[in-house]
């Protein structure tokens, strides 16, 4: 009676804990790297193999659920280009152009392995469904699933550290099961207004090996903006939201 | 050898140093600064290949004598913009100047594409000056943009000289399926000094353009009143069918516009009827990162085949005679829109891009097709871009055109056109 109390006890910690929980903590976790509405800089590197670089800054300024926008103030080339998530929908505002074209969530805007939803990306439980939660020493495991079809990744895999509660590494996959990327999470850093995640985000893909994307994170703050903002009409002034 | 160790002790104690800035970022260098500047310096280098039995040849190379078979053509250009910003408000410009060095020697242009006063509040802003706007969803052509200059179909991004304007916006969001509404009415005046292309008389034009997102869709609804140009009013629409999937179309009536015609004599007869354009077109990107940009363009204003070949026989009768009567018809025929890119009716446009092809980053691949669907004619456009160098942009794009004769792209000045566009930005 007891060996069973115990076996089932050690069977009862192994499983999965129930998908509630874990909806739970992707919400912390979401709450732990970003703040429902705020302001930061990025900065985008693409390493080649052969270890040439090449650099993107942005400024990002986010809002509740579903309001992203994203401008590019480095390089040259790129800059004043703003990109622009409203849920599902997606837009790319380029100066010579003049006016915004609507984009797919999958294409990439700098070229190398990030693509627009790493740059424009919302809350994971905006996006996805915590399928469940297991244990692996001092880490957690997440299994995610899409919320729609309309999401970049069908699938992600999540390790989570136990004590900061941020994320450490995210396998994504598409809805064939095919291994599109990997995040590494690290460099956990004090942002203030009590923001302490990481501050650098490595990345790689099978689909282009060799190659590597770096994303940096500063400047993370807390910052309320009108819904106003978040149009279609404000994408050639986003600049101007910088203090 | 007391230097020589002290730089090799600074040299070590750098290293590490350079190793742990390797991923360090300070984002304090990109804060809102008062005054910004930028833009790019452009080498074009193009060698053109004539086509010799074309009319817009002919028309070109009057003289007989010095009729070319081809020509080296190099542009040098340089685009810069920026803004000083006070308060709420900022002053902002874009001037483009270039010279190009061609068989009739070297010429050169600069002028203010854009040079506008701005100020701006979440939910309303106001511009003065002259300005760029950009109306409608088409690709290669905007029946709706009745305020801006053509574009180019065969080069749609190639940044536009703007007109005088006053304009406004009025911009508030909501929860619900009306996501986004926006009114931003503009007053376009023509004199004689002002904005004197836009129209052939003087008044004061009153435009406008309502923009909702509706049920994730975007829509405007665009007039143009009565004023020193025709009244018109225009719709268009953009939505994602699916993530990857993307349709827009866009429709303008023009209210009794004037059109001019050649007469059975070469003379240009001027005939009023209103015009419907419209356009419908997607874009579709596959799994392997290739873009397809397809529209098909209805220019209710065009010249129907029967209206064009006019043209064609006038220039003929021309080269036959060289009457200097019938080259003043030519020439007024051309300043009539004859030589004006796509003047005819119903056009097929083709753009297909691979991003990244082979595996290599920053290369890109594309290939651009405009059907002429009236007479079959056709251009081609293959072009290969590459973005890896720092701050710089290289492309290189052939054209060609393909028609029989007296079609619009069977008669085209050039048969072939290579080129090379380096540009530096800064």
């Amino acid at each position: 009676m007891k060996y069973s109390l115990i076996l089932f006890l050690l069977l009862l910690s192994n499983m999965p804990l129930l998908a509630q929980d874990a909806n739970e903590l992707l919400q912390e976790i979401d709450r732990r790297l970003q703040p429902e509405s705020y302001e930061m800089y990025r900065k985008l590197i693409n390493i080649e193999p052969g270890g040439d670089k090449k650099e993107f800054v942005l400024y990002t300024v986010k809002k509740g659920d579903d309001k992203v926008v994203a401008l590019f103030l480095d390089p040259p080339s790129e800059k004043g280009r703003s990109s622009l998530r409203l849920g599902d929908n997606m837009w790319l505002y380029i100066p010579g152009v003049g006016k915004p074209i609507r984009i797919t969530s999958l294409q990439s805007v700098t070229g190398g392995i990030f693509n627009n939803s790493d740059i424009l990306r919302l809350d994971f439980a905006n996006e996805y469904n915590a399928e469940s939660l297991t244990e692996e020493s001092d880490q957690y495991l997440l299994a995610l699933k899409a919320k729609s079809n309309m999401v970049a990744y069908d699938r992600l895999k999540m390790w989570v550290d136990k004590t900061s509660r941020t994320p450490t590494r995210i396998e994504a996959y598409a809805a064939s099961g095919l291994l599109i990327k990997t995040l590494h999470y690290s460099k956990i850093k004090d942002f203030g207004n009590g923001i302490k995640r990481p501050s650098m985000l490595e990345t790689d893909s099978p689909l282009h090996k060799g190659y590597k994307s770096v994303m940096l994170f500063s400047g993370v703050k807390p910052r309320e903006f009108s819904d106003e903002v978040f149009t279609l009409n404000n994408m050639s002034k986003v600049s101007e939201l910088r203090q | 050898m007391t230097h020589w160790l002290a730089g090799l002790i600074i040299f070590l104690c750098a290293l590490p140093g350079l190793a742990a800035d390797e991923f360090e970022f300070d984002s304090s260098i990109y804060e809102k600064k008062p005054y910004e500047l930028g833009g790019y310096l452009e080498f074009k280098p193009e060698y053109l290949d004539f086509n010799q039995n074309g009319v817009f040849y002919q028309l070109n190379f009057p003289d007989d004598e010095e009729r070319p078979s081809s020509d080296d053509r190099y542009t040098v250009a340089l685009e810069l913009e920026g803004l000083y910003r006070f308060g709420q408000s900022s002053m902002n410009f874009r001037g483009h100047s270039e010279i190009q060095n061609n068989f009739f020697g070297t010429e050169h242009d600069a002028s203010f594409f854009e040079l506008y006063y701005s100020r701006s509040g979440e939910k309303l802003s106001f511009e003065l000056g002259k300005r760029a706007l950009k109306w409608g969803k088409g690709y290669a052509w905007n029946p709706v943009g009745f305020v801006e200059r053509r574009k180019d179909p065969g080069d749609p991004e190639l940044s536009r000289e703007g007109f005088i304007v006053a304009s406004a916006e009025y911009v508030r969001s909501f929860n619900g399926p009306l996501q986004t509404l926006a009114f931003s009415p503009v007053l376009v005046p023509v004199t004689n000094d002002i904005n004197e292309d836009f129209s052939a008389k003087e008044d004061l034009n009153l435009a406008g353009k309502l923009y909702l997102l509706y049920h994730d869709t975007d829509i405007d609804f665009l007039f143009l009143t009565e004023g020193s140009s025709i009244g018109r009013i225009g719709v268009d629409f953009s939505r994602n069918v699916r993530t990857n999937f993307e349709v827009h179309g866009e429709l303008a009536w023009v209210n009794d516009q004037s059109r001019k015609l050649l007469g059975a004599g070469g003379e240009l007869v001027t005939v009023s009827e209103s015009a419907t354009s419209y356009l419908l077109g997607l874009r579709y990107l596959t799994a392997q990162d290739m873009t397809w940009i397809l529209e098909y363009y209805h220019n209710g204003s065009g010249f129907s085949e029967a209206e064009y070949a006019r043209f064609f026989n006038l220039v003929a009768a021309l080269e036959d005679s060289g009457d200097p009567e019938l080259l003043n018809q030519v020439n007024a025929a051309r300043d009539a829109g004859f030589s004006a890119p796509n003047p005819m009716r119903d056009y097929l446009h083709l753009k297909v891009s691979q991003k990244e092809p082979f595996d290599i980053v920053y290369l890109n691949f594309g290939f651009t097709s405009i059907l002429n669907l009236q007479d079959d004619s056709y251009s081609l456009i293959p072009e290969l871009g590459y973005t890896g160098y720092k701050n710089t942009e290289l492309r290189l794009r052939a054209a060609l055109t393909n028609g029989n004769s007296n079609t619009e792209f069977g008669e085209k000045q050039n048969e072939s056109r290579l080129e090379l566009r380096v540009r530096y930005f800064f």
